[in-house]
């Protein structure tokens, strides 16, 4: 069974895009590197999708010094929160209807 | 945007739980350093019922030492990854000192009175910190 979701954000619905958002919605920052280990994909592909998100307003991003050594921290924003937790439900909602279709 | 079949949306609902567990597990553990805390009072301070305090005193004062320089460095190295939203307010780590002080004064106040005068004080304030954390630690699931 398929349905055709136009409030899907087709933004956040890809899947390493949808990653990002899903460990920034968990915590308060991650840092660039950990978050590409995490979500295993290399720094340019990283990079680019951060700068999408980022232009969308779903994701802020922040340079700061470690002692010598410059680290990136990436940070959901209140839009991008508000964005993620709309596509989460609207995917529950897909897997629930199925559900009761099915009992 | 293409229709997206059942199978799907959960596969990218399980997608979202796994990388936030994932990403979760590399950044502090809030409820850590309770628990840690609550085993060395529930520990360091019985054993001063028991055996010579100028004794025990130093041990424990460098057991203690050597577990803030492990919470110090565990928040550090866990948090040059992953910054995590604190749940605890201000006001507990207020009640958590003043339950402290407390605990020692009474404990050396009453100690030649009551014989187990430490072990209870530190059983009800291991209590104090290991239940918080565990409270913590359910908050965070």
């Amino acid at each position: 069974m398929s349905f055709a979701y136009q409030q899907l954000d087709s933004l956040i619905h890809q899947p390493a895009r949808l990653s990002i958002m899903a460990a920034l919605a968990a915590t308060k920052e991650v840092e660039f590197s950990t978050m590409r280990d995490t979500i295993e994909i290399s720094d340019s592909l990283l990079s680019r999708y951060t700068s999408t998100l980022e232009e969308a307003g779903y994701i802020k991003v922040r340079k700061a010094f470690v002692g010598r050594r410059p680290k990136t921290w990436l940070a959901i924003t209140v839009a991008g929160r508000k964005a993620f937790d709309s596509h989460v439900e609207m995917l529950r909602q897909i897997v629930s209807q199925d559900t009761g279709r099915n009992t | 945007m293409k229709e997206l079949s059942t199978s799907e949306a959960k596969q990218a609902l399980g997608n979202i739980n796994a990388t936030q567990r994932q990403v979760k597990a590399q950044g502090p553990k809030e409820y850590v350093p309770f628990i840690g805390w609550g085993l060395f009072v529930l520990l360091g301070y019985p054993p001063f019922d028991f055996l010579n305090g100028n004794i025990w005193g130093p041990i424990i004062s460098v057991v203690w030492i050597v577990g803030m320089i492990l919470t110090f460095r565990y928040f550090r190295d866990k948090s040059a990854r992953v910054h995590i939203f604190t749940s605890t307010p201000w006001f507990v780590w207020v009640a958590l000192v003043a339950a402290t002080s407390l605990a020692v004064a009474l404990a050396e106040g009453f100690h030649s009175k009551y014989h187990y005068a430490w072990t209870i004080s530190g059983v009800l304030l291991s209590l104090f910190y290991i239940g918080y954390g565990l409270k913590v630690k359910a908050e965070a699931r």
